[in-house]
């Protein structure tokens, strides 16, 4: 007998994951004590010098058309698979523009880096992040076009790749599922902000102990703001991907 | 989230092609980051906001919150860019304009690093300007039709479409979701947030995949060979429009060439 899915939502999303009771009692007492600014992660419009711009561009170009190439010969062969990705790049996107819940009450917003590699795979995740990103600049006025290949390199190259790479690796060595989601998102989520943070040293090395001096200096400020950040969005990963595994496989469909 | 491109069809330039408007915005946005010249910012920056608020009628109230979107983190990224950390050794603390010390660290703004910040800050505020006037002007479907023009791959045009469509569905149905859940206080308190965010995702998740499947039911029922084929819009030229555009382009040309090495940062 099926029920209608949003019926079951409830109940399932009960389904205990014990740690999670300790996160949660420890993320809580983090987040008192430390102040945070609502802070974008992307770069915004006009911030890096054009030469970083072309730079990042080129950088991200080849991953990019890796992954349309990769897109394109899979819709050869199931042509559905299309309807399927613009749905997947819809909810990427409108996972980008849910809020967080936070306890301090300022808002942030997941990246859905890790919970979108995880369902899509990071090579699609790269077409579809910047999909997400070119639609964030323009419907959102978040990011921006100059800074398109730098955001892209951090959220849907270097993202996807972590978040895959730690959830094979964490499979591989038979960790927990949701272990392996968690650390897989969260990663996902900070090695966005390390990359953005290199980036931006990059762009502007600081004037006595150059890049390294000034990588830290950036990572410093944005890590108070997303060390908390990544674990909330790898608790909501986890949960989420509970609730997708413990639903009903043809109701899902197929899944690239 | 829908109100950028709400604005973008009601504003006054709607008609414009969007070739001028993207290559305006674009060429404009290309000078404000290389021109390196703090005139020539602050010219684009107003000349972009009387082209957005005066020529294509975008309130102003409107566009002001806009702005300080990206304020955070120009502000924070710019003066973090402008931050100057010294430890103990020579020349510890020598030139710092203000300075706070902790122990035998000094981090504080010296006259180069400030200027630094001001640069960025100006060269964030014309091209913000750019992307906005380019951003309240000119809808997706005309920034994808153009796309289109410019031979992009159809594979990336299409996924575009269906993107953009589809934001709007699950965005409208993720709110309903957050409504529903907010009745029974699914939002009251931190627990209940996260468990409540996981669901909301999932519902959103599922009814994606069931889009994606009743959209190829219904194409292939259209008789769907690969081609998402569409109706196009069309979009009228005006020569001369276009060689006011080119002038206007020009003299901000000559503006950076004058001012050049007069250079914040």
């Amino acid at each position: 007998m099926r029920r209608h899915p949003h019926l079951r939502s409830g109940p399932r999303a009960a389904r205990p994951v014990r740690p999670r009771v300790l996160a949660v009692a420890g993320l809580v007492a983090w987040l008192w004590l430390a102040p945070r600014p609502a802070l974008a992660m992307h770069i915004a419009e006009g911030f890096l010098p054009w030469q970083w711009c072309l730079f990042w561009a080129a950088v991200t170009i080849p991953f990019f058309l890796h992954g349309l190439r990769a897109i394109e010969r899979a819709t050869r062969e199931s042509p559905d698979l299309k309807m399927l990705l613009g749905l997947a790049g819809a909810f990427t996107f409108v996972l980008s523009a849910l809020k967080l819940p936070s306890v301090t009450g300022s808002s942030s917003h997941p990246t859905g880096v890790g919970l979108g590699t995880l369902l899509f795979g990071p090579t699609a995740m790269t077409v579809l992040g910047s999909i997400v990103l070119l639609f964030q600049a323009l419907l959102l006025a978040h990011g921006g076009l100059t800074t398109l290949g730098a955001n892209t390199f951090s959220m849907a190259v270097a993202g996807p790749l972590v978040a895959y790479g730690t959830y094979r690796g964490l499979r591989l060595v038979r960790a927990p599922s949701w272990l392996a989601v968690f650390l897989a998102s969260a990663l996902a989520d900070l090695a966005t902000y390390v990359v953005t943070a290199l980036q931006l040293a990059l762009a502007f090395p600081a004037a006595t102990g150059g890049v390294a001096a000034s990588a830290v200096k950036f990572m410093g400020i944005f890590a108070v703001t997303q060390v908390p950040l990544a674990a909330i969005e790898g608790l909501v990963t986890v949960l989420v991907f509970n609730l997708v595994a413990g639903s009903n496989q043809e109701e899902l469909g197929d899944r690239p | 989230m829908v109100a950028v491109d709400s604005h973008a069809y009601a504003s006054r330039l709607r008609s414009w092609h969007p070739a001028e408007k993207a290559g305006l915005a674009l060429a404009t946005m290309f000078i404000a980051l290389a021109a390196g010249s703090s005139l020539t910012e602050v010219t684009i920056a107003v000349l972009m906001l009387v082209m957005t608020v005066g020529l294509a009628g975008i309130p102003p109230g409107f566009y002001l919150r806009l702005l300080a979107l990206p304020a955070v983190f120009v502000l924070v990224g710019a003066a973090s860019a402008g931050l100057s950390v010294t430890g103990p050794g020579p020349g510890a603390g020598a030139d710092f304009l203000v300075a706070v010390s902790l122990g035998n660290i000094t981090t504080g703004f010296t006259a180069a690093g400030l200027s630094l910040a001001t640069g960025l800050l100006l060269r964030s505020l014309a091209a913000v300007t750019c992307l906005y006037f380019l951003a309240l002007t000119t809808p997706m479907v005309d920034v994808i039709w153009l796309l289109r023009r410019l031979r992009v791959p159809a594979l990336l045009t299409e996924l575009l479409e269906l993107t953009y469509r589809y934001i709007f569905v699950l965005a409208d149905l993720a709110s309903q979701v957050r409504t529903a859940q907010s009745c029974r206080q699914g939002y009251a308190s931190w627990s209940n947030s996260c468990r409540s965010l996981g669901g909301l995702i999932n519902a959103v998740f599922r009814k994606a995949g069931w889009y994606s499947r009743q959209l190829a039911v219904a194409l292939a029922a259209r008789g769907y060979q690969g081609q998402l084929a569409v109706m196009e819009a069309e979009h009228g030229r005006c020569p001369t429009r276009a060689a006011w555009l080119a002038g206007l382009e020009a003299g901000l040309l000559v503006l950076a060439w004058l001012d050049r090495g007069h250079y914040l940062g």
